[in-house]
């Protein structure tokens, strides 16, 4: 029997509340960056599951859900790029350390 | 089928809290690409291989080689994390309950939603693609960010 979409939908929406307790929750960049992977790969999943369900006969739902997957790791490259960047200056990649925007 | 969509569902979601929970950064990264196959072995679940495979390579391989051969500062910076959670982790807790109960609530209340998100779909394509290709600008702007002195 299969799964309905509901329960793709609530499975997405805990593993999102899961990503966004990390990203506002924990101080350490690199980790906060885990968080927001984990939010889109909830969207991910929503986008697949929404695909399969309306029996769309083109592959849309396929094709947005690559375009998130490309779009996850272009801000992780970016995300990371920017703690090595703090790392390299402050030598720290606590995110409440990189405070100098507010001074 | 039922039964593997439970099991795949349990250790994505543990593994997401476990990532959250997790104070050495590197368990926190192996949590994640154990998150990521679990999400992979959904997508095979719902008949899209092509994604699931993409899901399988960048995440599950992409997260052990960063991992693995990562440069120096990222090494350094994981090493087992003596921060835990932030001081006002409760809030951010109360945020993500509420907002994951609003979610949940609506996917059981619309289950006629997934005809307008699949509408959607056609819309947005063409400005979508036209991101996806600029995104290659945003990864050369991390690699000139992270190797500046």
């Amino acid at each position: 029997m299969t799964p309905a979409l509901s329960w793709y939908l609530i499975l997405g929406a805990l593993l999102f509340s899961a990503g966004l307790y990390t990203v506002l929750a924990r101080r350490n960049g690199v980790i906060a960056l885990m968080g927001i992977v984990l939010i889109l790969n909830s969207v991910t999943l929503n986008l697949v599951a929404f695909w399969r369900y309306a029996e769309s006969a083109s592959f849309d739902g396929q094709v947005f859900a690559m375009a998130v997957i490309v779009i996850t790791i272009a801000q992780v490259a970016v995300g990371l790029g920017l703690i090595v960047a703090l790392w390299r200056r402050y030598s720290t990649a606590v995110l409440d350390e990189a405070d100098a925007l507010k001074e | 089928m039922e039964i593997l969509f439970f099991v795949l569902g349990i250790i994505t979601l543990i593994a997401a809290l476990l990532v959250a929970l997790q104070r050495n950064v590197r368990h926190a990264a192996l949590f994640l690409a154990i998150s990521c196959l679990g999400v992979a072995g959904l997508l095979y679940l719902l008949q899209a291989p092509v994604v699931a495979t993409t899901q399988l390579v960048v995440y599950g391989v992409g997260i052990a080689a960063l991992i693995r051969f990562s440069p120096r500062p990222l090494r350094q910076m994981t090493r087992p994390d003596a921060l835990g959670p932030a001081p006002r982790w409760w809030g951010a807790a109360l945020v993500a309950v509420a907002l994951g109960g609003i979610l949940i609530w609506g996917a059981l209340a619309y289950p006629g939603a997934s005809g307008a998100a699949t509408d959607a779909h056609t819309d947005f394509i063409l400005p979508l693609i036209v991101g996806v290709i600029l995104l290659p600008l945003a990864m050369t702007a991390a690699v000139r960010i992270g190797g500046r002195r």
